[in-house]
């Protein structure tokens, strides 16, 4: 027997051993599938365009890998962050960050002198037609938020403080690097070339410590428009 | 990799037939990442995590016979959903295989066969569904399942092996 008829004759026991379980009755116990708002207005976005909805899926899961990086960053500062405290010489070299570029990733990395307060909480005022704040994740010395539209669609607006041992990188894949201006403070827009792939703009804000980031399927002018209304909001509104 | 999506997904040909599987399958779908996983949360996961895959690997869709095309989506659906419930356990239960194998002796027929093979190991089952049934790469396999190629190779082979030993006792021609 060869193998190509072993895996023939493999395909066909596979296939009829998932035709049996399907056809076996529905435990009474399992919980009927009761589709969520989010779950359905997702799944409407992935009906609409789904390779776009593919890339920005793909992209929430490596953004919230890269969250929990960041927060073990932090935890490392708790750590081993006291030795800033007693050692003048150390506070004296401080440098807040550095932009490094390893192959197809930017990586901002922060060396300032830990903050240990809470992070203020931003919004951004001139939204787009449509869309709410549907997520804000508040981790120590980090908040993410998420807007959202009736068809899914998303925008991250992310901000950090930029303390040292962290670090925010920005991964490339077909990408132009422009840097730009926002509202005085230097940035960085990331245009990707991929149609349906979010472009990003961040900007760190020198007197405040913290580096912001908008990211969403918007040209340089959109974004710029929204990171130029970032303002202070109240979140028992 | 990502200007070969463009060009399978581009069209609205394309855009039609995947809106025809969602349609007539994604109910049948859900049903059995709840069944599995028993949380709606996750459930959504699972069946979202199943259509990512579906439309990366949609070039595909056009080999498969219709018939089967239920069975290779509540394939993949349910390797996601077994995902989940690994990561959610945190650890990965033994699976005896050689205490499985013994089992091979009491099939006389080809429904005990198709019995037997239902009731795989769970890796050997996801690997040799990924493998055979949907066509994925060892290196795919061994991404998605969290486990060694060495691993994924020597379920792939053991399942064959079974199989294949089965097939030449029972003299089964199919």
């Amino acid at each position: 027997m060869t193998e190509q008829e072993l895996d023939r004759i493999m395909r066909r026991v596979l296939i009829d051993s998932l035709k049996t379980e399907a056809e076996q009755p529905m435990e009474e116990q399992a919980p009927l599938f009761e589709e969520t708002s989010r779950y359905r207005r997702q799944m409407h976005a992935m009906l609409v365009n789904p390779l776009r909805w593919l890339h920005r899926r793909e992209h929430t899961v490596w953004r919230k890998a890269a969250q929990r990086i960041a927060i073990i960053f932090l935890v490392c500062v708790l750590t081993f962050g006291g030795v800033m405290v007693f050692s003048p010489t150390a506070r004296a070299t401080v440098v807040r960050w550095v932009i490094e570029w390893y192959g197809n990733t930017i990586n901002y990395l922060y060396t300032g002198e830990q903050n240990m307060e809470e992070l203020p909480q931003y919004g951004v005022l001139e939204l787009p037609d449509g869309y709410i704040e549907t997520a804000r994740d508040i981790a120590p010395g980090l908040v993410a938020v998420t807007y959202e539209d009736q068809n899914g669609d998303v925008i991250y607006f992310d901000y950090s403080f930029m303390h040292q041992g962290t670090q925010t990188d920005f991964i490339l894949t077909d990408d132009v690097v422009v840097d730009v201006m926002v509202d005085q403070m230097d940035g960085k827009f990331i245009e990707s070339h991929i149609p349906g792939n979010f472009n990003s703009l961040t900007w760190i804000a020198p007197d405040l410590n913290i580096q912001f980031a908008i990211e969403g399927c918007f040209d340089l002018e959109g974004l710029l428009h929204m990171a130029e209304s970032i303002s202070l909001c109240n979140l028992l509104k | 990799m990502l200007s070969f999506f463009l060009a399978v997904l581009e069209s609205d040909a394309d855009r039609q037939m995947f809106a025809a599987i969602y349609d007539q399958h994604h109910s049948q779908m859900e049903c059995v990442a709840i069944k599995i996983l028993k949380n709606q949360s996750d459930a959504e996961d699972a069946v979202q995590n199943a259509f990512m895959q579906v439309i990366r690997h949609f070039e595909k869709i056009y080999q498969i016979p219709c018939e089967n095309l239920p069975f290779w989506l509540i394939s993949i659906v349910k390797n996601e959903a077994y995902m989940i419930l690994r990561k959610n356990k945190k650890t990965v239960p033994l699976e005896d295989w050689s205490a499985f194998s013994k089992r091979a002796a009491d099939v006389s027929d080809y429904d005990a066969l198709v019995e037997l093979f239902s009731e795989l190991p769970d890796t050997y089952r996801q690997v040799l569904e990924m493998k055979v049934l949907l066509g994925y790469a060892d290196e795919e396999i061994s991404a998605h399942l969290g486990i060694s190629k060495t691993a994924v190779s020597t379920r792939a082979s053991r399942g064959r092996q079974l199989l294949k030993e089965i097939l030449e006792k029972e003299g089964f021609q199919l």
